[in-house]
C-alpha cells in the first residue's frame, strides 16, 4: 500500500517535471538565422523577411533574415560562416548552388546547428545535409506554367529569364519549355535585365522582329520592373491582347492587369510561407524533434495559380506586405 | 626623376613624422576605430570569435588579392573595370575545362592563366600604343568578358552555371594550393593574399620597377623623357591586374566547386575602394600596398561587423555606404592632425 502509493506519488512527480520541462522548452526563446541568396529587401525576399518575423513573433524565435546585397553566392557563404559564429540554435539557407554552400552548411551540423533550407535547391539539399526544404520545385511550376499556357493555345512561346545562371529560375524556362514542346510547341529563352529596363525592352522588340508568330511569354517575375515595360512594349508593337502573357510571382503592378485581362495568370510560390514555414519547421524540430516532409523531405510551396478568379483577394494581401 | 618620387624618400625626416606622414596611417586608425566599434557591438554575438575573425580575413583576402594589383595599376595612372568580369570568365575557364573538357587541373589553370596574359597584354596595348583610356577599354572588356561567360557556358554546357568541379578534378593535390582551411575556417587564400601584399610592397617601394611605378603615375611625361618604359610598365600592370584575377577565380572554383555567371560582379568598384580607403589617389602617383591591405580589411570587417551587429538588412546597404565613409574621414582626419603635431 505504502510502496503503490509511492509510486503513484513518483509517477505524479515524473509526470509533473515532465511537463513541466516541456512548458519550458517551448518557453525558452530560440535564435534562428536565415541566409538569402540574393538582397533581402526586393519586393520578393522583403515578404519572406515578413514571414520569418510572423513565425518569430508567433513562435517565440529571435529571427534574423540577411543576404548579399545582390546575387551572390560567395557572399552567402560567407554570411553562413558568419552565422555560425553567431551560434544559433537553427539555421536556414537558400540553396542557390549546392556545390558551392556545401561546405559551410556542413561546418554548421558539424558545430550542432541543424539545417533546413528554403527557395533555391530542391534538387540537391539533401545531399548538402539539409533536413527539410521548403520552396517552389521549379521545374513542377515550370511544368505547370507550360500546360496552362498551352491549355491557352500558345504554341510559340518566349521564356524570359532576368538572371541567367539562377537555377529555379532556369528551371521554370526548363518546365515550361518541356510542357510546351510536349504539345508540339515551341519555347526560347530571352534574357532580360532588372536593372536596365531598355535591355529588357530591346530584348523583347527584336524577338518579335525576329520571329512575328510568338504568341506567348513565360517565365519573368512579376514583381521586378519587368511586366510594366513587357506591357508598354507590346502596347507600341500593337500586340496587345494577341499574345499570352504569364508571369511569376506577383507584383502590385501586374495583379490590375490581371484584372484587365493584360496577363492570363501568374504562377505564385506563396514567399510569405518560404519565410514562415523554415523557422516553423526548425522550432518544432528543436523543440520537439518532429520533421515535416516525410521521407523526400521536401515541403512543396509553389504552383499556385493566380487569375481573374482570385485576385482581388491576393491584391488585399499583398497590400498588407504579406503575399 | 627624384620629383616623382613620394617626398618622404627625398630627404631625411625625424622617424616620427616619416611614420605618421605615411598614407596607410590614417588608414590603419579608420580601421581599429571600426573594429572596436564592432567588438564592442557585436562581441559577444561572435564576432570576437575563431570563425568571427575568419570570416572576416575570408573576405579581405578575396578583395586584397585584387586589390593588391589594381592598387599597382591606379598608382600607375591607370583603372581595369573589367577585373570583376575577369574573375567570372577565367573560373568559368576552369569550370569549363575540367568538367567539359576532360582537362586535368593543371592544364584548366594554365590554360586561364594564358587567357589572361593575352587580355592584359591586349588591354595595355590599346591603351599604350592607341591611347585609348583605359577606364573605356575596360568598360568594353567589362561586358565583353561578362557575356563571354554566359555565352560560352551556355553554348557549351547549357546553363551559365557549372557545378561538380570537385568531382572532376577529384584528388589532384593542385587544389589544396587554392582550396581548403589554413587554421580553424580561414581559407588558404589567406596566405595568398598576404604573400601578394608582402610581394607587392616590397616592388612597389624597394625595387626600380617600383619606382617607374611612381613615376609613370606621377608625372609619363616626364617619366617617359628620363628614359623609363612608360608603355611597359603600364602593360606588365595590366598583366598582373588579369593574373591575380585567375588567382582569385582559382580559388573561389576550387573551393566552391562550381562557378557562375556571376563571380566577382562588383571586384572591380570593390577592389578601387580598398584602394583608395588605403590611401591610394584614383589620379594615379600615389598610393601604398599596406594601405589596400588595410582597406581591404576595412571592407571585411564592416561587413560581417554589420550582420554580427545584428543590423536589419534593410539598412544594410545604407550603412555599409556609410561606414565606409566615415572610415576615409577618419584617415583623413587623422592624417591632418597627427602630421600638424
Amino acid at each position: 500500500m505504502k510502496i503503490t502509493r509511492s509510486v503513484i506519488g513518483l509517477a505524479a512527480g515524473a509526470l509533473l517535471s515532465a511537463s513541466g520541462l516541456a512548458a519550458h522548452a517551448e518557453d525558452k526563446q530560440l535564435y534562428i538565422i536565415g541566409v538569402f541568396h540574393a538582397d533581402v529587401s526586393n519586393s520578393f525576399s522583403s515578404v519572406v523577411k515578413k514571414g520569418v518575423e510572423q513565425a518569430g513573433k508567433d513562435l517565440n524565435v529571435k529571427v534574423e533574415f540577411v543576404g548579399p546585397d545582390k546575387f551572390d553566392v560567395v557572399q552567402e557563404g560567407q554570411l553562413i560562416e558568419a552565422a555560425i559564429a553567431k551560434k544559433p540554435d537553427g539555421l536556414f539557407v537558400s540553396l542557390a548552388d549546392c556545390d558551392a554552400l556545401k561546405p559551410m552548411v556542413q561546418q554548421a551540423i558539424d558545430a550542432g546547428i541543424p539545417v533546413m533550407s528554403f527557395n533555391s535547391g530542391a534538387s540537391c539539399f539533401k545531399q548538402v545535409g539539409s533536413l527539410v526544404h521548403v520552396a517552389e520545385d521549379g521545374l513542377e511550376a515550370g511544368n505547370g506554367a507550360g500546360e496552362r499556357l498551352v491549355a491557352l493555345g500558345a504554341k510559340n512561346v518566349i521564356c524570359l529569364n532576368h538572371e541567367v545562371g539562377n537555377a529555379i529560375l532556369e528551371d521554370r524556362c526548363n518546365g515550361i519549355k518541356a510542357a510546351v514542346e510536349k504539345a508540339g510547341g515551341k519555347v526560347s529563352i530571352v534574357p532580360t535585365s532588372l536593372a536596365d529596363p531598355s535591355v529588357t525592352k530591346g530584348a523583347i522588340e527584336s524577338a518579335f522582329l525576329k520571329d512575328p508568330t510568338i504568341d506567348a511569354i513565360g517565365g519573368e517575375w512579376g514583381g521586378g520592373p519587368s511586366p510594366a515595360v513587357i506591357d508598354q512594349t507590346l502596347t507600341e508593337l500593337n500586340l496587345q491582347g494577341k499574345v499570352i502573357v504569364s508571369y511569376f510571382d506577383p507584383g502590385l503592378d501586374t495583379l490590375p492587369m490581371i484584372k484587365e485581362g493584360k496577363i492570363a495568370f501568374e504562377t505564385s510560390q506563396v514567399p510569405f510561407n518560404q519565410g514562415y514555414l523554415p523557422v516553423e519547421f526548425l522550432a518544432a524540430y528543436l523543440r520537439y524533434g518532429v520533421l515535416p516532409g516525410g521521407p523526400t523531405g521536401v515541403v512543396s510551396n509553389g504552383g499556385f495559380f493566380i487569375d481573374k478568379t482570385n485576385v482581388d483577394k491576393i491584391t488585399d494581401l499583398v497590400k498588407g506586405g504579406i503575399y | 626623376m627624384t620629383m616623382a618620387l613620394p617626398h618622404s624618400r627625398t630627404r631625411e625626416l625625424p622617424l616620427g613624422r616619416r611614420i605618421v606622414e605615411r598614407p596607410e596611417v590614417g588608414a590603419a586608425i579608420g580601421v581599429i576605430v571600426l573594429w572596436v566599434f564592432f567588438a564592442i557591438i557585436g562581441g559577444s554575438d561572435g564576432f570576437l570569435t575563431t570563425r568571427g575573425i575568419a570570416s572576416y580575413l575570408n573576405i579581405a583576402a578575396q578583395v586584397g588579392i585584387v586589390g593588391t594589383t589594381v592598387t599597382l595599376l591606379l598608382i600607375a595612372g591607370e583603372f581595369d573595370l573589367s577585373i570583376g568580369s575577369m574573375v567570372g570568365f577565367s573560373g568559368m575557364i576552369i569550370a569549363l575545362g575540367t568538367t567539359q573538357a576532360g582537362m586535368p587541373l593543371w592544364l584548366a589553370l594554365l590554360c586561364a592563366l594564358a587567357f589572361a596574359v593575352l587580355y592584359g597584354y591586349a588591354v595595355g596595348m590599346l591603351v599604350v600604343r592607341w591611347n585609348i583610356p583605359s577606364f573605356i577599354v575596360t568598360l568594353a572588356g567589362l561586358f565583353l568578358l561578362r557575356g563571354a561567360t554566359i555565352g560560352f557556358s551556355r553554348s557549351i554546357a547549357q546553363q551559365p552555371y557549372i557545378g561538380g568541379v570537385k568531382n572532376a578534378i577529384g584528388t589532384d593535390p593542385l587544389q589544396y594550393l587554392f582550396a581548403g582551411k589554413l587554421w580553424e575556417s580561414l581559407d588558404v587564400g589567406f596566405l595568398w593574399w598576404i604573400g601578394l601584399v608582402i610581394v607587392g610592397a616590397i616592388v612597389l617601394t624597394k625595387t626600380k620597377f617600383g619606382n617607374w611605378i611612381f613615376a609613370v603615375g606621377g608625372s609619363p611625361s616626364a617619366a617617359r623623357a628620363s628614359g623609363i618604359p612608360v608603355a611597359r610598365v603600364k602593360i606588365i600592370l595590366f598583366i598582373a591586374v588579369s593574373v591575380s584575377g585567375v588567382l582569385l577565380a582559382a580559388i573561389q572554383v576550387l573551393s566552391l566547386g562550381s562557378a557562375d555567371s556571376f563571380r566577382g560582379q562588383g571586384k572591380e568598384f570593390e577592389a578601387a575602394i580598398t584602394a583608395v580607403i588605403g590611401g591610394t589617389s584614383l589620379s594615379g602617383g600615389t598610393g601604398s600596398i599596406i594601405g589596400t591591405a588595410i582597406g581591404a580589411l576595412t571592407l571585411g570587417i564592416v561587413r560581417q561587423g554589420l550582420f554580427f551587429a545584428g543590423v536589419d538588412y534593410d539598412w544594410y546597404q545604407a550603412i555599409l555606404g556609410l561606414l565606409l565613409l566615415l572610415a576615409v574621414i577618419i584617415n583623413q582626419f587623422a592624417r591632418r592632425n597627427v602630421s600638424k603635431s
